[in-house]
């Protein structure tokens, strides 16, 4: 359907999308309570329309018809003060006589459960909905997208159905950059051709340097190889720093375990490396290190931190000698870049402009700290540095059966939306009455 | 009539533009073309559409500094947040009855215009027309550390955090999964969608954390609705008679436990009843809570021991690459047709409906 | 005619599962066999603890197997090696590296994996 149709802006009664999209804004603007026209027959077919419209409207009819339930979750939040004080008789105690209390007053909307919103509740234990529920995408049908495409993983596996229910406690996660494509500004037409053309720049950088480092390979490779390598193996030993000590032992060994899983990727690297492949001999060397990494894997519970500590010092250098260039360290200095380009700042700041405060100082390194997280980078398919779509804050709310972690663009579905006193857990743009009429509407067996 | 928009301060720190609102309608990239242009041609709808984008939609934009920005706080008409217009009046009010003249309108609006009053609830519903969906608060960064510390490193259980911090026991867990994740990324040095996470948190209404005042993230203690609960049932009993939640439940369902026992936290209950309605000294409810400890302690041990049990069944082999599980079962299970229910291994003259219509095809769990 | 214990596939494509059965040796490979003996899934998953080697599942009456081996079934080579997995039988075949003595005589095996079989069993033999 075109986004004119979808949005709809000829219709009297506009149609309500799950979309962030600002024609949608305009008709949820323009809604109207419903008139009560018409035949019930009509009212409900009306009502039925028009919030299919909104809930799984890329769900078709019959799939729908299936999945609906005339159950209604709800919750009653219970006082523990209330129920360790009383064991409920005061409420049956002179039932009849007169004595027990009007409820006449006190059904106000507070008290009042609303069921009927909880109508299409089952909809929203969709991986669709819930992904767009969570922010994580600008519309339903674009959360589908992102799981048809393979954006999406439910604990921890890829899952292409968007159709697929959540059960309570499934934690599904969307890749940040797609996530950041949906919710970010999109670019001007001017950032598109800029990026465009960083690529194709970067596309003939990568192309001539793969050129150079063949012919410079070619030459390099028979007279030098053997007797530099052997060179700076006597020259100098790995430098190393000492590891950080860590107190919890569980924390201790996963992160050996992250240490051992980052020396097999290094070496998996190597060995897959079309570009330069190592020759016949190393390979074997190679595979025996690999070999070593996975027995030492395997055992990593077993044995004590600090002889799995050595072992992997020993693997980390038999790698070294084979590649002394390599970026074999790493992984012992990982814990120091953070600390310091920080300082780097500091000097900097310093060094130029020495009237500045301390305050102003803080400031302008929280300012950095926030450029490098969102860094300008033309590459990306949105605009840098990123910034939340136009009209995302009338859209954004989190309903209480999702928790939701941002930063990692994860969620878990906690439990199935209930409906409570007062409250409905099902976003939904209608009123009740209008729930109800689509209520009954798929209540009749036809 | 020109609404009153909000501070220029925040508009004119957006990267929007006006003209970027829709695709311009006059010139084409084709001047040469003869096609009508369908598409941008200007009705009186999408006028209607664009004027509303410029007056009142100007406020949804972008967010709003400190606030959420929900439809339902606005005025449609004028455009207006409502909590503004209350003010205003409220102002106006004052000022009537202290006798003063109202001030000019030429320099813009005055300095208390400026700051907007607090939102309350009614200012957090994102649809006008449902005012039974509010956008309730989403725990704050400060409070999902608190609940991640307090299990991770001070090692409480996650019944204790939950009472205590007074957020869901399986939101509790969910915080510290995630929290773990994340932990992990910052670890290995993936990048984390910071300025997403904090552009969407300044959006949304949030919990707070203070140590010393702790506020209620959402209701702990709730009762599920039992379907067996929802008839009205006339059940006639001696006036004399102590007629208690449990009785209730005997007369909806015989199998329905009552509320004490079906809500998440009944060690609440307990302890309120003991402290407030027995009247125990401390010593005595001491003895009590560990009474309790230990019997849930057998239970859970007992449960241990039975899996356990099971698990030293299996024979496990080692191969190469490999390990096998053998499962001891009995072969009498499938029962004298070998349809029996509880019968292992693939059946033979049942029908298996998975591929025929209607059946769901896609993973149920995962 | 032969008794065999043998796998008959069920699952779907590329999805195999196998029951491992006792049934006539011309009889059609998924058809209804004398006894279904247990179930076979080939498919490893992966550890539970997420340390160690993944795993392969298998279900087995073990009494039923040693009666159906002590009354002269003939296993097929991969319910022997299921079989002897589970220490019914001794391993037809075996790793290069560890040589044992192959078994001499169908006779022996089958007499040895009597022994522990009930007193049925040992009634059938002789």
């Amino acid at each position: 359907m075109s986004r004119k149709r979808f949005h709809g802006l000829k219709r009297i009664v506009p149609r309500i999308r799950m979309t962030w999209n600002k024609y949608n804004l305009y008709n949820l603007s323009r809604m109207t309570s419903p008139n009560n026209h018409g035949t019930y027959f009509q009212q409900k077919w009306k009502a039925k329309a028009a919030t299919r419209g909104y809930h799984g409207e890329q769900i078709r009819e019959k799939q729908w018809q299936r999945m609906f339930t005339s159950r209604l979750n709800a919750v009653v939040p219970m006082d523990h003060r209330y129920l360790g004080e009383h064991d409920g008789s005061e409420l049956a105690a002179g039932r009849g006589s007169g004595l027990e209390q009007r409820l006449e007053g006190k059904r106000t909307s507070r008290t009042l459960t609303p069921y009927m919103h909880m109508t299409y509740a089952p909809t929203e234990r969709r991986l669709d909905v819930a992904i767009f529920r969570s922010l994580f995408a600008s519309s339903a049908r674009q959360a589908r997208q992102f799981v048809t495409h393979g954006h999406v993983t439910v604990n921890g596996k890829k899952m292409p159905y968007p159709g697929y229910l959540l059960n309570p406690g499934d934690m599904f996660h969307v890749e940040p950059e797609s996530v950041l494509f949906a919710t970010g500004q999109t670019k001007d037409r001017e950032q598109v051709k800029a990026g465009r053309e960083l690529k194709r720049a970067r596309r003939v950088a990568n192309t001539r340097r793969a050129e150079k480092r063949i012919a410079k390979r070619e030459k390099a490779l028979q007279a030098i190889a053997n007797k530099k390598v052997a060179e700076e193996l006597a020259a100098e030993p790995t430098p190393k720093t000492p590891r950080p000590v860590i107190a919890d032992e569980t924390e201790a060994r996963k992160q050996r375990k992250a240490d051992l899983q980052e020396l097999v990727k290094q070496v998996k690297a190597i060995l897959e490396n079309k570009k330069a492949p190592p020759p016949a001999k190393r390979k074997q060397d190679l595979r025996e290190i690999n070999r070593e990494i996975r027995g030492t894997m395997s055992v990593l519970n077993r044995k004590p931190v600090s002889e799995i500590e050595t072992s992997i010092d020993a693997l980390t250098a038999r790698l070294t000698n084979l590649y002394p260039s390599n970026l074999f360290a790493r992984i012992d200095k990982k814990k120091k870049p953070d600390s310091k380009p920080a300082s780097d700042i500091a000097g900097k700041a310093q060094s130029s402009t020495p009237e500045y405060t301390a305050e102003e100082k803080k400031k302008m390194r929280e300012a950095l700290v926030l450029s490098r997280e969102n860094p300008v980078d033309e590459s990306k398919p949105y605009a840098t540095p990123w910034t939340p779509r136009p009209y995302m804050s009338a859209f954004a709310f989190i309903p209480r059966y999702l928790e939701v972690n941002h930063n990692i663009c994860s969620a878990v579905y906690l439990r199935h939306p209930v409906a409570r006193p007062g409250l409905a857990e099902v976003p939904t743009p209608f009123s009740a009455e209008q729930m109800q009429l689509a209520f009954n509407w798929y209540l009749r067996r036809r | 009539m020109p609404p009153p928009l909000r501070s220029p301060s925040v508009l004119s720190s957006t990267p929007c533009c006006a003209n970027q609102l829709c695709r311009t309608t006059g010139q084409s990239s084709r001047p040469f073309s003869t096609t009508p242009r369908h598409d941008q041609r200007v009705t009186r709808a999408r006028r209607g559409l664009f004027r509303w984008l410029t007056l009142q939609g100007e406020n949804f934009r972008n967010p709003l500094s400190g606030s959420t920005n929900y439809m339902g706080a606005y005025d449609n008409k004028l455009g207006v947040l409502k909590r503004v217009l209350e003010a205003r009046d409220q102002r106006t009010l004052e000022r009537a009855g202290k006798g003063e003249v109202e001030p000019e309108k030429t320099n813009g609006r005055s300095a208390e215009e400026k700051n907007i009053p607090p939102e309350t609830q009614r200012d957090r519903v994102p649809f006008p027309h449902n005012k039974m969906f509010i956008s309730q608060a989403v725990l704050s960064e400060e409070l999902r550390e608190e609940i991640w510390s307090q299990i991770m490193k001070e090692g409480q259980s996650v019944r204790e955090v939950s009472a205590k911090l007074r957020v869901e026991m399986s939101r509790v867990g969910a915080v510290v999964r995630l929290k773990e994740i994340e932990k992990e990324w910052k670890r290995i040095g993936k990048p984390l969608a910071r300025p997403y996470s904090r552009a969407v948190m300044s959006m949304l209404p949030q919990t707070p954390f203070d140590p010393h005042h702790i506020v209620s993230h959402e209701s702990i203690n709730d009762l599920p609705v039992h379907a067996s609960t929802g008839q009205q049932i006339f059940h006639p009993t001696s006036e004399s008679r102590q007629f208690t939640r449990q009785d209730a439940a005997k007369v909806f369902n015989k199998r329905l436990l009552p509320a004490d026992d079906r809500i998440p936290h009944p060690e609440l209950v307990i302890q309120h009843r003991e402290r407030v309605t027995e009247g125990l000294s401390v010593e005595e409810r001491k003895e009590r809570a560990e009474l309790r400890a230990a019997e849930a302690e057998e239970k859970r041990e007992r449960k241990a021991t039975r899996e356990a049990e099971a698990e030293a069944m299996v024979q496990k082999v080692e191969s190469g690459r490999w390990e096998f599980r053998f499962t001891p079962i009995n072969t009498d299970d499938a029962g004298k047709d070998g349809r029996g229910r509880r019968g292992v291994g693939w059946r033979y003259g049942v029908p298996l409906y998975d591929r025929s219509r209607g059946q769901i095809k896609i993973p149920k769990i995962v | 005619m032969v008794v065999k214990i043998r796998l008959a596939r069920f699952g779907r494509r590329k999805a195999p599962f196998y029951n491992i059965v006792v049934a006539q040796a011309r009889t059609a490979r998924n058809s209804k066999p004398i006894e279904v003996l247990g179930t076979y899934d080939p498919i490893p998953k992966p550890p539970t603890d997420g340390e160690g080697k993944p795993f392969k599942d298998i279900k087995l009456d073990t009494a039923r197997a040693k009666y159906w081996l002590g009354v002269g079934a003939q296993p097929s080579d991969p319910a022997w090696r299921l079989l002897s997995m589970a220490g019914l039988l001794v391993p037809k075949y075996r790793p290069s590296a560890t040589p044992t003595p192959t078994p001499t005589t169908a006779t022996s095996i089958i007499a040895e994996a009597s022994v522990g079989a009930n007193k049925e069993v040992n009634a059938v033999v002789q």
